[in-house]
């Protein structure tokens, strides 16, 4: 029964179709809330093109892996949709999808040893094939391979399939080999009884008339009942081939298993059961199962976290090797944002079920739209200095203070409105997506007591009923949202006049050090000792305490600076980036 | 022997009982029980098995080697009755060990998926199993007693009492009926944990391969309970050749007599004082059961095991790539 | 190596040995004692004994223990008994007594006494039990403690069929002193029989018992259609023990043969009586006219009988008294003297099953004898007196022999069953001699040490697998192999 999801589509308007078109993946408005009132995806929206390998990263608890599930079927959709190849698939079974899963935890079958497991999904599935006449089809080829090879030939692969136990592959696999023919031809071929090879000619026109015997009752048969074929024998019906349902033959099964057991170098651990192997060799398995199923889209859970550091960073690139190869979109879900950074096309940044950003690694890098995204992509993170912003001054501490010129102030004012602007309307109607607009900006603030705690809807049963009678009685969430989104505004109006707090972020690599000369002169330089110093091969990372504040800062390692040395700090205020204190988001840099 | 070496074995010993004195002091009234009422009568069996022995009579007693073990091949009354009995055992057993499995591992299916309700449920499946075959007797002897006033008879009271206990075939069901009932909570939840254990990640891998729920049940489920399901499956197997309980205790009293599995005819032949100078030949027939009921059980083992892969697809991996 | 090595040799030095197939293949009679005489006796005397100056013997504060196999009403009236003689005897002899039940009774006491752990001084129980207990040297005989006490014995005092089995075939050895007899017995509605019979009068052969039965089935079937004539407990082993054997008794048949001990079924005659016995009482259930119901168990015949849905109840002796109570309850307004007087009344199974009638076996009832006997672990000199004076004091007493009388068993002594005052008494007059018309005719199964073999894997076997077929097809079939199964025992003990 095919349901045509198309139909469906039109009657779903709020539904972006120009998106849908334009991309092969498009998930909208995503949102996932459980039975018990929690929320833990909101309005989850990415266009993924072909190809293209995105990563969602985010802190545990974020709800990227749950975001995947759901584009897989294994969780429910709340509202929003999923399309792919402009079909919606919400309610699709996982098995429609066109999709492939690699879990965390590889999940492989531990009866199975590696060939059965990556032949699994061949095995229990039925694939479109067209249907073809075989006695038509393989009993031409044979005619053919006895017209144009030569009989000797014929005869030593004949001989050779005689003694079964010696030959290494099976009799079927060894004559589609030596001959080049398929695998329903070898079928006919070793129906050929041969019992005196001596008197082989006789045999083999006696055969050759049984097969063309055969041709010709299957076309009369076929014009009996009206059924036709075409030049490949496929079957013909109201101009197009038929399709049939069947299951792959076990050759057909072998032949794929080892293909991908080529790509994925996996083939001396194809007898081998799950629990003989290694890390990575599993790992390579999953990838296997996934890579046999010929979808066009990959989901991945956390595949590498199980992994050792060493191996991690080789199947990274294996990973990123094999992406480029099959040419498969990919989804990959991690919280290692050195993953997101190295192998991904798109990064989307997720924190407590919202997405914070989306872009390339180089835009979310350089340019982060919040100071969640900019404290979680970077390693070591960002340092980040309070400051006190007054009409275009700000100062952080006696060394580190400077003026904006007059474009940023007013690029300043101009956010300040804005964001005033918006906080009002949602204010004046203050529904659920107020809440959770509020809640979206609270999610990347830096400030713990405002630790997400709102009270959800746990609405226990005879709650729920109670509430029906009483109706008066509203809902209570949302008032915890309503105080803040207040206070909220008042800080903004506050901090659009007056001068107000804000957060500098300045990345460890543009931290200029030198070591301190006693005869050089330092103006408003910062002068500390460094607290740690760590070598990291290519890279020497220094930790120091200014102010209060843990700072670190990446330099060449031959300065050759210790703890005991005394260390001089520039930070160049061209690299900085300054955050709002009251949203999070980022002002300029 | 020198003072040093004296006094080094003195400390070894102290030590010895130092570090493991506690543990010992734990196991050994179990040990010690354990060997007088099981090591001691076992062997003390196999030396009487090989000898004509009454004890009424203990200056008879004549050591024959294994004459008392080949009495069980030949052709008399005492062959006779115990490979019938061992027979109609066996037929019983294929039935009952297989209901006995499956029934606890569907019921165990089912309560995974945790209905609304599950634990009560549970509780009701296990509690059958606490209680002693002799009152399981009781119930089933009143429930579907050969009588009128039995209650099922006296539910439909009929002329004709429904004779549950005497037909063979009735019976066998009532046995079969009160079996299930009273076992099924042991394997129940030891079925119950060892599906709880099943990785969830591997159901969802399966379901993206495209596995419907009965695949999943044989390719995930299955696989990952093997351990406990040989267990299970060893553990019914054993008490079930030993069957004694149920036939004694469900039995109308005109079939007292008869003997339908090993256990019974060496316990009724045992407890006979007339045949007491059989009992060398008794102990050995017990003897044998028991290297039957071992038989069984390697052959169980044996097949339950791990096995190893070949290499068999090595080899074709590496004809390809030529 | 070596360890497999020793034990490869073991088991072969094993197998040598097992050389006989056939271990057990004694010559028949079994293993313990020799018939007929002692050579090599297994108990002991020791201690004196005193006499007073008439020559009675003085016995002070000896204290005997006796297991019986009575239970229930008839325990409670032994107990009686025993406290009446306990009384009698004080600060010469105290008597305890405890029972075990009949289906264990054998294995149990015999364990008792040959491991000298709890066991009983005297043991009353089954006369069919006691040969194996001779053989496997658990009892002494009492010839030498009558001796002593210059006790007159000899089993012609006693009822001539059983006593004659009292020796258990160890010529002039007094092993067992026999005390009484059961079997089952009838109890009949006196009110339903009158409506069907002139006078009340009983039937005197099977064919008069039969057209009485159906005759009044044909009667009270019009009002009460749960009536069956015959009320009989098929579910008991006294239904086996009792009914069947004195089927068997009255069609003529022998139970086994007594020099071999070995059943001898199959031979014709033999065969031919078994059948008859079969379906002597097939004719109760499977008849075109059936009397009774097969398989009822004591519940559903003792309520038939007391809800007045049968004419004759087959019960036994000692569950008088629950009759005449089960009775009572369900006709409130009857006093127990009624009861007993006007509305029940006893039969016996006589002539019951006998096919032909002219027969002289056709009068015989087969049951139960009990006997006292004396424990070989039994030395005391003043012990063995004090048992000998109680065997004594139970056999001749009769007061004694009317209590016992009353609980059901009918006495074989001829001191009590001659003696009139016993004759006089109400339950004796009324009912005992109702329910044993002639005690000479009353057989047991006689001294074989296999009776465990060849009766209750024997011989009511046969009954409990052909009794449930409604014709004699399989009879002669199922017989042989029975037969066979019970003689292979038998040459195996």
């Amino acid at each position: 029964m095919e349901i045509n999801f198309n139909e469906q589509l039109n009657e779903y308007n709020e539904f972006d179709e120009k998106r849908i078109k334009n991309s092969f993946v498009s998930i909208q408005d995503l949102e996932k809330i459980y039975p018990n009132g929690v929320k833990a995806v909101y309005d989850f929206n990415l266009d993924i093109k072909h190809n293209e390998f995105i990563v969602i990263v985010g802190p545990s608890g974020c709800g990227k892996t749950t975001t995947l599930r759901m584009i897989a079927g294994l969780e429910d959709i709340s509202s929003g949709g999923v399309f792919v190849d402009e079909e919606l698939i919400n309610y699709k079974p996982s098995k429609d999808r066109k999709m492939a899963m690699v879990f965390q935890s590889y999940a492989l079958y531990p009866q199975m040893n590696v060939f059965d497991n990556i032949a699994f999904p061949l095995k229990i599935n039925k694939f479109p094939k067209v249907k073809i006449d075989e006695i038509l089809k393989y009993n031409n080829e044979i005619l053919e391979l006895f017209k144009n090879s030569e009989i000797s030939k014929i005869i030593q692969v004949l001989q050779e399939i005689q003694n079964k136990k010696a030959l290494k592959l099976s009799q079927n696999e060894h004559l589609m080999m030596r001959l080049k023919i398929s695998e329903g031809a070898s079928n006919v071929l070793l129906e050929m009884n041969i019992k005196d090879f001596n008197n082989f000619n006789n045999e083999v026109e006696a055969f050759k008339n049984k097969l063309s015997n055969e041709i010709l009752n299957e076309k009369k048969y076929l014009e009996n009942n009206n059924l036709k074929v075409n030049e490949q024998y496929e079957f013909i019906e109201n101009g197009e081939k038929v399709i049939v349902y069947d299951k792959l033959t076990k050759n057909e099964i072998k032949q794929k298993v080892f293909e991908a057991a080529k790509i994925l170098d996996l083939g001396p651990y194809l007898d081998r059961l799950p629990k003989e192997l290694s890390g990575g060799q599993m790992q390579r398995v999953a990838l296997g199962r996934a890579i046999v199923k010929n979808v066009p889209i990959f989901l991945m859970d956390e595949p590498l976290s199980n992994l050792d550091a060493k191996l991690r960073l080789s199947m990274r690139s294996e990973i990123v090797k094999l992406h480029n190869k099959i040419k498969a979109t990919t989804i990959y879900v991690t919280h290692d944002q050195t993953e997101a950074m190295t192998m991904a096309d798109r990064i989307v940044v997720m924190s407590k079920g919202f997405i914070q950003q989306i872009g390339s690694p180089e835009e979310v890098y350089n340019h982060p739209k919040n100071l969640f995204v900019a404290k979680f992509i970077g390693s070591p993170s960002i340092n980040v200095i309070e400051a006190e912003y007054d009409n275009g001054n700000i100062f952080a501490t006696n060394e580190i203070n400077f003026k904006l010129n007059e474009k940023f102030i007013s690029e300043h004012n101009e956010f300040y409105d804005n964001k005033i602007k918006i906080f009002e309307e949602k204010l004046e109607n203050f529904n659920t997506e107020s809440i959770e607009f509020i809640r979206k900006i609270l999610s990347c603030v830096i400030n713990e007591t405002n630790v997400m705690n709102f009270p959800t809807k746990k609405h226990k049963h005879f709650k729920r009923i109670r509430n029906l009678i009483n109706r008066n009685k509203s809902v209570e969430v949302g008032i915890e949202e309503k105080i803040e989104a207040n206070r909220l505004l008042e800080s903004l109006k506050d901090a659009r006049n007056n001068a107000h707090k804000v957060y500098l972020g300045i990345r460890p690599e543009n931290v200029k050090v030198e070591k301190f000369n006693q005869n050089k002169e330092y103006n408003n330089a910062i002068i500390v000792k460094p607290t740690v110093c760590e070598l990291l091969g290519a890279d020497y990372l220094i930790h120091f305490d200014y102010e209060g504040n843990d700072f670190v800062l990446k330099t060449d390692p031959k300065c050759d600076i210790k703890t005991s040395d005394l260390i001089v700090i520039n930070f160049s205020y061209e690299d900085m980036l300054i955050f709002d204190s009251i949203t999070g988001d980022i002002i300029y840099e | 022997m020198s003072e040093a070496v004296i006094n080094r074995k003195k400390d070894r010993r102290k030590e010895i009982l130092k570090r493991y004195g506690l543990a010992i002091g734990f196991v050994s009234p179990f040990v010690l029980v354990f060997i007088i009422f099981t090591v001691i009568p076992l062997i003390m069996g196999f030396v009487i098995s090989l000898c004509k022995y009454n004890p009424y009579d203990l200056e008879s007693t004549t050591f024959i080697g294994f004459s008392n073990y080949l009495m069980l091949f030949g052709n008399n009354v005492l062959a006779r009755t115990f490979w019938q009995a061992l027979g109609k055992t066996l037929i019983f057993d294929v039935v009952a060990v297989p209901c006995l499995i499956i029934i606890p591992l569907g019921l165990a299916y089912l309560i995974n998926m945790k209905p609304p309700g599950y634990k009560i449920f549970r509780a009701i499946i296990y509690l059958p199993s606490v209680i002693s075959i002799t009152i399981v007797g009781v119930l089933f002897g009143a429930i579907f007693s050969d009588s009128e006033l039995g209650l099922i008879n006296a539910w439909f009271s009929s002329e004709n009492p429904i004779p549950f206990l005497s037909d063979p075939v009735l019976r066998w069901t009532v046995i079969l009926l009160a079996s299930i009932w009273w076992q099924t909570g042991t394997n129940f939840i030891i079925l119950s944990a060892a599906l709880r254990n099943v990785p969830k990640s591997l159901y969802e891998a399966c379901e993206m391969d495209g596995g419907s729920r009965l695949e999943l049940f044989i390719h995930v489920t299955l696989p990952n309970i093997k351990g406990s399901l040989g267990i299970v499956l060893f553990n019914t197997l054993i008490g079930y050749l030993n069957l004694y309980g149920q036939p004694t205790v469900l039995n109308s009293a005109i079939n007292r007599n008869n003997i339908e599995s090993p256990m019974m005819l060496i316990q009724q032949w045992l407890n006979s004082f007339e045949r007491s100078s059989l009992t060398g030949l008794i102990s050995a027939t017990a003897i044998f059961f028991g290297l039957i009921v071992m038989l069984f059980t390697f052959i169980e083992r044996y097949l339950m095991k791990d096995r190893k892969g070949g290499s068999k697809y090595e080899i074709q991996y590496k004809a390809y790539e030529a | 190596m070596k360890k497999r090595t020793i034990l490869i040799c073991g088991l072969l030095a094993l197998t040598l040995a097992s050389c006989d197939t056939n271990p057990y293949d004694d010559p028949i009679g079994g293993g313990g004692g020799n018939n007929g005489s002692i050579t090599d006796p297994w108990w002991t005397t020791e201690g004196e004994l005193a006499f007073d100056g008439d020559g009675n013997v003085v016995l002070d504060e000896v204290d005997i223990h006796i297991t019986t196999v009575v239970n229930g009403d008839d325990y409670a009236k032994f107990q009686d008994i025993v406290s009446d003689f306990n009384r009698e005897y004080r600060g010469q002899i105290n008597v305890t007594t405890d029972t075990v039940n009949q289906v264990g009774f054998e294995q149990a006491v015999a364990n008792r006494i040959n491991q000298n752990s709890n066991a009983p001084d005297l043991i009353m129980s089954h006369q069919k039990g006691h040969k194996s207990f001779a053989n496997s040297k658990l009892i002494q005989p009492f010839n030498e403690i009558f001796d002593e006490l210059n006790i007159d014995f000899s089993y012609d005092n006693f009822a001539s069929n059983i006593s004659s089995y009292a020796n258990l075939d160890y010529e002039d050895y007094y092993f067992d002193v026999p005390i009484d007899a059961q079997s089952m017995v009838i109890y009949y509605n006196k009110d339903i029989l009158k409506k069907y019979s002139e006078d009340g009068s009983l039937p005197t052969n099977r064919e008069e018992f039969f057209a009485l039965c159906r005759e009044a089935q044909e009667g009270e079937r019009k009002t009460n259609k749960s009536f069956n004539a015959v009320a009989l407990n098929t579910e008991e082993e006294f239904f086996f023990w009792y009914i069947w054997g004195t089927a068997l008794a009255q069609n003529g048949a022998t139970f086994y043969n007594p020099e071999t001990y070995k059943v001898e079924w199959t031979e014709p005659n033999n065969l031919q009586a078994f059948k008859n016995a079969l379906n002597s009482i097939r004719e109760f259930f499977y008849s075109d006219e059936p009397i009774s119901i097969y398989g009822q168990n004591l519940d559903s015949t003792n309520n038939a009988f007391f809800n007045d849905n049968a004419l004759f109840l087959f019960s036994l002796p000692w569950s008088a008294d629950t009759i005449f109570l089960g009775y009572g309850q369900n006709h409130s307004g009857l006093s127990e003297s009624q009861i007993k007087e006007e509305k029940i009344g006893a039969f016996n199974t006589s002539r019951m099953f006998a096919l032909d009638q002219s027969s002289p076996n056709a009068t015989k009832i087969y049951g139960d004898s009990h006997a006292f006997a004396l424990s070989k672990t039994v030395t005391d000199i003043n012990k063995k007196a004090a048992c000998a004076i109680f065997v004594n004091y139970f056999t001749n007493n009769v007061d004694v022999g009317i209590d016992w009388a009353e609980a059901g068993h009918i006495s074989v002594s001829n001191a009590i069953s001659s003696n009139k005052e016993y004759q006089d008494s109400f339950f004796v007059d009324n009912y005992i001699n109702n329910f044993y018309p002639n005690i000479n005719d009353f057989v047991t199964a006689g001294n074989t040490p296999y009776f465990d073999v060849t009766f209750d894997d024997g011989v009511y076997a046969i009954a409990n697998t052909l009794l449930r077929e409604e014709t004699d097809r399989k009879d002669a079939s199922t017989i042989a192999s029975i037969q066979t199964d019970v003689n292979d025992l038998i040459d195996m003990l």
